[in-house]
């Protein structure tokens, strides 16, 4: 209770000094009126004589005047000012200041409140929440729309809480205020793909392909594209694509797995052998999805390999199945904020998340 | 813990004032010692509150929101300046800042009264210390400023865009000084009544301290004048809006009493008249105070909705008013009247003055409370605006501009009216003329302009006419005139300069009312438009981003009439932290005239709205009030003893040669 001590000095010299203010040395009351009074007389007296001699006042003003005051000073009593008189006067003061202040600040005061300046608070990492952060770049953002960094910055964090519309217009203004590249292009297009509901048709198709126009190394809009191909049956230029993609992996990545089925899965479409059902040869994807299961149920996997399991499954038409594998991916993934494609996906299916 | 200090800083500074008038009010004749008490106690209660208040700075500078006033007013994106002001842009710490400059005056007593009889000093100082520990405690109990939070919110609300102005930092200090100044006339007449006395002392002291008052309060309603004519955005400068009149009041009744403080000191006349006034200013600047803090004016709900605060200020007023008029009305008979004089002379000039400022006053009282009085009765809600006040202030304050170049001229304790007369006969043609002048220069039109203005420039040559009297101009040798205008006393300089300061304002008003020109239209880029001689052209509208706020900035040319052209840069903001609007205008001052451009809303069609107003002489309105003050200030310095001699009966019983 620091805040109670420097409370009690201050009383402690407050009351000080206005004890010894009227303990000390006392001033003779009643002669100091006297001087002060007969000061402000002969002050007067010289003035008029100042203004008779400068020509200001003429002789038989000045002799008015002089007249006027004489009276006042005949009129005026010395008035006898308190002399000595009770030393409650001193005492009576310090005890109401001590008093009043002490139980005033009891009822009203707050001691046991820090101080918190903004700096504080930002400091205390813990106390700000995404949507407080989002809030300060939202009002940074309204006054200085033109700030790209700032736009960078909330595009990521409005897709987080799932706020879409605004990702997309966030990310509009990231390619609109700085040069487009593959990255923030894509970035755009799986917005909107999210906007959509997980489609990639219309303008994400398009801005895929800008992007892998620009990169041709580029993974994520290179995965895209191909996995579009593939599921409008373009399966020469899946197969092409899936193959680039394959180049570009270093091994051990999560999409692998999801690219050498994609791979697999149009020279299926392709085979001249197949092309008599027109369908891919179900057997063989039923094994190749079984394999998917069995490993990612035994090793664990990537979010992406769960939800390309949950994909196939579906595909498959087993639901019961495609269930299963949602409810071991939530238990492996229980942080929502990851499992935003795969919600998705559930979601658009009809699968509970239990 | 800076804000926990601070509270008890001000905590402390009420126990002290609150312990100082008791015992001041109970000892001051009774113990020699009392006096040295409270003037200690007087400047503990100043650095006391000064330490609070510096608390109260410091939370707002550094955004702690645990101060709810900080977080309710204050925003993190607040450039430094408006971080500060915001300390008084709300009702607590405004409440603050006017205790601030009353136990600022206390100390200002204590400190410099020296001179002063103990007596009168102990008393005056423990009304100053009831005072302080009246509003010391209203804000405390009823609106205290260190209220917390916690745990504090992140973010503030921010301070009322219109308030985020320069104007903020400089209007409401000026106008407080103004208002709470004359709580020492207050106490100095409150003390008078109380002892009984009035001695030599006590009328040396009370005229200064009303001429720093009528200073301050002077340049802060100029001031608000001129804030409230380039923010608002109408190019309005005076609305006798309730809010304008509660400060317009306090300078009616403190001019009168400036001028029967005047008699009083040189003549040691109109004593108890004097202390009459000084009671009335000091009530009105209490009622102007709380009609504006209580929130009686935006509505009579507001009070009715903190119905603790509404009855603790009126329970306040009553007291403290009704208190000093019960003990005027006691006691003022037991003072000696002062000297006799004549009907006609300056003293009774003075008189004229003060009973005319008095029904100014009381005109403008009744226009400011009669709405509210009528609606808190029988829930009607009328408005009296301009016609009113242009009626009854108008017609009051006319007579008293024809009087009032007299006034200087006549004589103390008994004039010659007709001499007077004879010798203002110059100054009366000069207006005549000058007035003809003006009107064939500018083409007559029919209205009372002409008698404004001649009522204008009546005064301000009056003033320089006794000037030129007084150095007896045309009655002996220029040389010698020369010499003697130098060697005037500066005192008759600053009358006459502020007398001539009020003829200016008068015909500042008269001809930004009477010749303004005003453009309404909507403007599209590339466009030009005439307003009078002055040609506007619209170029484009550029978007910028301010600290806090976002910006439309219409980017303008005008170009006069001798082909100078000038850029005008009027905006539209938003402050989002509010989502407040608010326009400022643009200003550019040709001579003593100005051109006000405004950017209006935009139009469906790419056009925007654009308002134009050519004030001619505007600015005169403004100098006038910045002349008077100069004048205060000169009279100020003047710190020679008064001697109003009086006229020897003798001369005028002298047959005429």
């Amino acid at each position: 209770m620091t805040i109670w001590l420097f409370a009690l000095l201050l009383t402690a010299i407050a009351c000080a000094t206005l004890y010894y203010a009227g303990a000390g040395r006392r001033v003779n009351a009643a002669a100091s009126t006297a001087d002060a009074t007969q000061e402000h007389f002969r002050a007067q007296l010289r003035a008029i004589e100042t203004d008779a001699a400068m020509g200001r006042l003429g002789a038989a003003e000045a002799v008015a005047a002089r007249g006027e005051l004489a009276r006042e000073v005949l009129r005026h009593k010395a008035s006898d000012g308190p002399r000595g008189g009770t030393r409650l006067a001193v005492w009576l003061p310090v005890i109401l200041v001590a008093a009043i202040s002490l139980a005033t600040y009891a009822w009203l005061g707050r001691p046991d409140l820090p101080a918190e300046p903004l700096a504080s608070r930002v400091a205390a990492e813990g106390e700000v929440t995404l949507e407080s952060a989002i809030e300060t770049i939202e009002a940074r953002l309204a006054q200085a729309p033109d700030d790209l960094r700032g736009w960078t910055v909330i595009a990521p964090a409005y897709m987080q809480l799932g706020r879409y519309a605004d990702a997309v217009n966030a990310l509009r203004k990231v390619n609109e205020l700085g040069t487009p590249t593959a990255d923030t292009l894509t970035d755009l297009a799986e917005a909107l793909m999210m906007q959509q509901g997980g489609s990639v048709e219309g303008e994400p198709l398009e801005l895929l392909q800008r992007s892998h126009a620009l990169d041709p190394t580029h993974v994520r809009s290179l995965y895209y594209v191909a996995g579009e191909e593939t599921r409008a049956g373009q399966y020469e230029a899946a197969i092409r694509d899936w193959n680039a993609l394959l180049k570009l992996s270093k091994g051990g990545e999560p999409w692998v797995v999801t690219a050498q089925n994609g791979l697999a899965f149009a020279e299926q479409g392709l085979n001249p052998s197949a092309a008599i059902s027109a369908e891919p040869d179900q057997a063989q994807i039923d094994a190749m999805v079984d394999g998917l299961a069995a490993r990612l149920t035994a090793e664990g996997g990537t979010i992406d390999e769960w939800t390309q399991l949950v994909r196939s499954r579906l595909v498959q038409g087993r639901t019961d199945e495609a269930q299963a594998a949602y409810d071991a991916a939530r238990k492996a993934y229980p942080d929502a904020a990851e499992r935003n494609e795969l919600d998705g996906v559930a979601a658009d299916n009809g699968l509970v998340a239990r | 813990m800076a804000i926990e200090l601070g509270h008890f800083a001000l905590i402390l500074a009420f126990a002290i004032a609150a312990a100082s008038a008791v015992s001041g009010l109970w000892a001051w004749n009774r113990s020699d010692r009392i006096g040295l008490v409270l003037r200690q106690g007087a400047v503990l209660q100043f650095l006391l509150v000064a330490a609070a208040f510096a608390a109260l700075i410091q939370a707002f500078v550094t955004s702690d929101f645990s101060l709810a006033i900080a977080w309710q007013h204050s925003h993190s994106a607040q450039p430094l300046l408006f971080k500060i002001t915001s300390v008084w842009g709300n009702h607590e710490g405004s409440m603050v800042l006017w205790v601030l400059i009353l136990v600022a005056m206390g100390a200002a007593v204590a400190m410099f009264g020296g001179a002063l009889p103990d007596e009168l000093r102990t008393l005056v100082l423990s009304i100053q210390s009831l005072l302080a520990a009246a509003f010391t405690g209203f804000t405390l109990f009823t609106s205290n400023p260190f209220a917390r939070l916690s745990p504090a919110p992140f973010e503030g609300q921010e301070l009322n865009p219109i308030l985020q102005d320069i104007g903020l930092a400089v209007h409401p200090p000026l106008l407080y000084a103004g208002y709470v100044g004359f709580s020492v006339c207050f106490s100095f007449a409150i003390a008078a009544l109380i002892s009984g006395r009035i001695d030599a002392a006590w009328a040396r002291w009370v005229r200064p301290w009303t001429l720093v008052s009528w200073i301050f309060l002077t340049l802060g309603i100029a001031m608000g004048s001129y804030w409230a004519y380039y923010e608002l955005g109408w190019g309005g400068w005076w609305f006798w809006d309730p809010v304008e009149n509660a400060s317009f009041m306090p300078w009616l009744a403190g001019t009168a009493l400036l001028h029967s403080a005047l008699v009083m000191e040189k003549r040691n006349a109109l004593k108890i008249w004097t202390i009459f006034l000084a009671i009335i200013t000091f009530s009105l600047s209490l009622l102007g105070t709380f009609m504006v803090r209580s929130g009686i004016l935006t509505s009579v709900h507001t009070f009715a909705a903190d119905p603790t605060r509404g009855l603790v200020i009126l329970a306040l007023l009553a007291a403290l008013i009704g208190g000093a008029f019960a003990l005027f009305a006691f006691r003022a008979s037991a003072l000696r009247q002062g000297g006799l004089f004549a009907p006609i002379s300056r003293e009774g000039s003075l008189i004229l003055n003060n009973l005319f400022l008095a029904a100014a006053t009381a005109a403008v009282l009744t226009g400011t409370l009669y709405p509210l009085i009528l609606d808190a009765l029988t829930g009607r809600t009328i408005s009296v605006g301009e016609p009113f006040f242009a009626l009854t202030f108008g017609s009051i304050m006319a007579p008293l501009l024809v009087v009032l170049p007299f006034g200087p001229f006549l004589a103390w304790k008994r004039g010659d009216l007709i001499a007077v007369t004879q010798r203002l006969a110059g100054a009366a043609g000069a207006a005549v003329f000058v007035t003809i002048l003006v009107f064939a220069l500018s083409g007559a039109s029919i209205s009372l302009a002409p008698l404004g203005l001649l009522l204008g420039f009546w005064v301000g040559f009056g003033a320089i006419a006794e000037l030129i009297d007084r150095a007896g101009f045309g009655r002996m040798a220029i040389g010698l005139s020369m010499r003697r205008l130098i060697g005037l006393p500066r005192s008759a300089f600053s009358t006459a300069l502020a007398h001539f300061g009020l003829g200016v304002t008068v015909i500042g008003i008269v001809t930004a009312t009477a010749w303004q020109l005003e453009l309404v239209t909507t403007m599209q880029p590339g466009t030009s438009k005439p307003l009078g001689i002055y040609s506007i052209t619209f170029e484009g509208i550029d978007e910028r981003a301010g600290e806090n706020f976002a910006a439309e900035t219409g980017r303008f040319v005008v170009t006069a009439p001798d082909g100078s052209t000038r850029r005008f840069a009027p905006e539209r903001r938003v402050y989002p932290a509010s989502g407040m609007p608010t326009t400022e205008a643009w200003i550019e001052t040709y001579g003593f005239s100005q051109l006000y451009l405004q950017l209006g809303e935009d139009a469906v069609d790419g056009s925007h709205v654009v308002r134009a107003w050519y004030k001619p002489y505007v600015t005169l309105i403004w100098l006038g009030p910045l002349l008077m003050a100069a004048a205060g200030m000169l009279s100020l310095s003047d710190r020679r003893l008064r001697v109003g001699a009086p006229r020897p009966a003798a001369a005028k019983a002298a047959p005429a040669q």
